[in-house]
């Protein structure tokens, strides 16, 4: 408890992460037990587990979306950025409009830096149900990457992307890490990325 | 706020069934309705008020499983549950942005469609500025209705229980409007009766949404 109270008050010159002895269930069923890590700047979490190990829990529970836990959590909200498992992305509406979304949703002005870097800015005037799943994977990884948040929170982050875009999100990854950003993600798959930590979770269970 | 406003009312145009079914719907009840009883015209325009406020009332419950359940499929709602935007203004937004496609078009027919239905215009006028301020509540409702459905994804009969005893103070008070001008008499105080029950509905209904909403979000 000491542990988190003074992350606290030092989180405008340093930030972390840190989970202390986290159940979280599902209805009303231990999902995982007892997990506790602590993440500083620079540092990237990976987190592995079978289906229903909880990858997907544990994120919805350090980002508020769940009530249902025991334990400590310290995240600070407005440093974070979170993409889940499904994208958020309007169909009817095109690329250009989603992206515009979210940026202003964080009051923030318009720019495509990212749309760019993942090479999908040639398709703002499409509608995003014409796009394919790597497509709309890309578009939303720019619209909530762009946010300037210093905590990445991705739910299979790699999902549905071919090998040039894996390579551009592990780089833009690495080079968010490098700029003392913290980054927790989740994968079924092997590491793309070079982690720095990891946490299994079919240990947990 | 405006801008979950502006997106969602792009995407209603976009998609074009947003916006056109409800008119249509409100089209099919003020013109069947008529057609059922007969060509007994003083009775239709007796009843024109009730015809047009039921048309009112069906046409905003027209999309109550499509309120939430398109973000929480797309990932829309978590991300901006994730957000530093409270849920409740998210839920504000829907019920705008049900209000503006559907309550506030409606409003700008129904003197017109009064006229097929031998209703006087100043009456239709009369007419339109009750659902201008009934709609508001109506929108709520049907909010509250969708979270309800977002719920519990067999829940269209609680939706119905629960959407449509709601809705009858809003269909006696804005019909009574309507007649109690037409008979002459003072129908401000109705259309004040309604414009509370639409203040109270936006104010408070939308804490009840955004808990089912997070309830939802947590299974």
């Amino acid at each position: 408890m000491t542990e988190i109270e003074e992350t606290k008050t030092s989180e405008v010159n340093f930030l972390s992460v840190s989970v202390k002895n986290l159940t979280c269930y599902r209805n009303d069923f231990p999902v995982f037990a007892d997990v506790s890590f602590q993440l500083h700047q620079g540092e990237q979490l990976f987190i592995i587990g079978s289906n229903g190990s909880g990858k997907t829990t544990l994120l919805k529970t350090l980002m508020g979306l769940s009530s249902k836990f025991e334990g400590d959590i310290h995240i600070p909200p407005h440093e974070t950025a979170y993409l889940g498992h499904l994208n958020g992305l309007k169909p009817e509406l095109t690329v250009g409009d989603n992206h515009r979304f979210w940026l202003k949703l964080e009051n923030l002005p318009t720019s495509h830096n990212l749309l760019e870097y993942f090479e999908v800015d040639d398709l703002t005037g499409i509608p995003v149900r014409l796009l394919s799943e790597g497509q709309k994977r890309k578009v939303a990884l720019a619209g909530a990457l762009e946010t300037g948040k210093r905590i990445w929170v991705l739910d299979e982050p790699f999902n549905g992307l071919d090998q040039k875009g894996q390579d551009l999100l592990a780089e833009l990854i690495q080079r968010h890490c490098e700029k003392m950003g913290i980054v927790i993600l989740t994968s079924h798959l092997e590491p793309i990325s070079s982690p720095t930590r990891y946490l299994a979770l079919d240990d947990y269970r | 706020m405006l801008t979950l406003i502006t997106r969602d009312l792009r995407a209603n145009f976009r998609l074009g069934s947003g916006i056109w079914l409800p008119l249509t719907m409100f089209l099919t009840i003020v013109v069947l309705i008529p057609i059922g009883i007969g060509p007994d015209i003083e009775l239709h325009s007796k009843i024109a008020p009730a015809i047009l406020w039921i048309g009112v009332v069906f046409s905003l419950f027209l999309f109550l499983d499509r309120m939430f359940s398109p973000d929480l499929e797309d990932g829309s709602l978590d991300r901006i549950a994730a957000s530093d935007l409270p849920l409740e203004k998210y839920v504000w937004s829907k019920i705008i942005v049900l209000w503006i496609s559907s309550g506030l078009l409606l409003t700008i027919l129904a003197p017109f469609l009064g006229l097929l239905l031998n209703l006087p215009l100043q009456v239709g006028l009369i007419c339109s500025s009750s659902i201008v301020v009934g709609s508001p509540a109506l929108a709520a409702i049907g909010c509250l209705g969708g979270g309800i459905g977002t719920f519990n994804r067999h829940g269209n009969l609680l939706q119905t229980v629960i959407v449509l005893p709601l809705s009858i103070p809003i269909l006696i008070f804005g019909t009574k409007s309507v007649i109690a001008y037409s008979n002459g008499e003072p129908y401000l105080p109705w259309v004040l009766q309604l414009s509370g029950i639409s203040l109270a509905s936006i104010a408070i209904f939308p804490f009840f949404i955004s808990y089912t909403l997070k309830t939802v979000l947590e299974e």
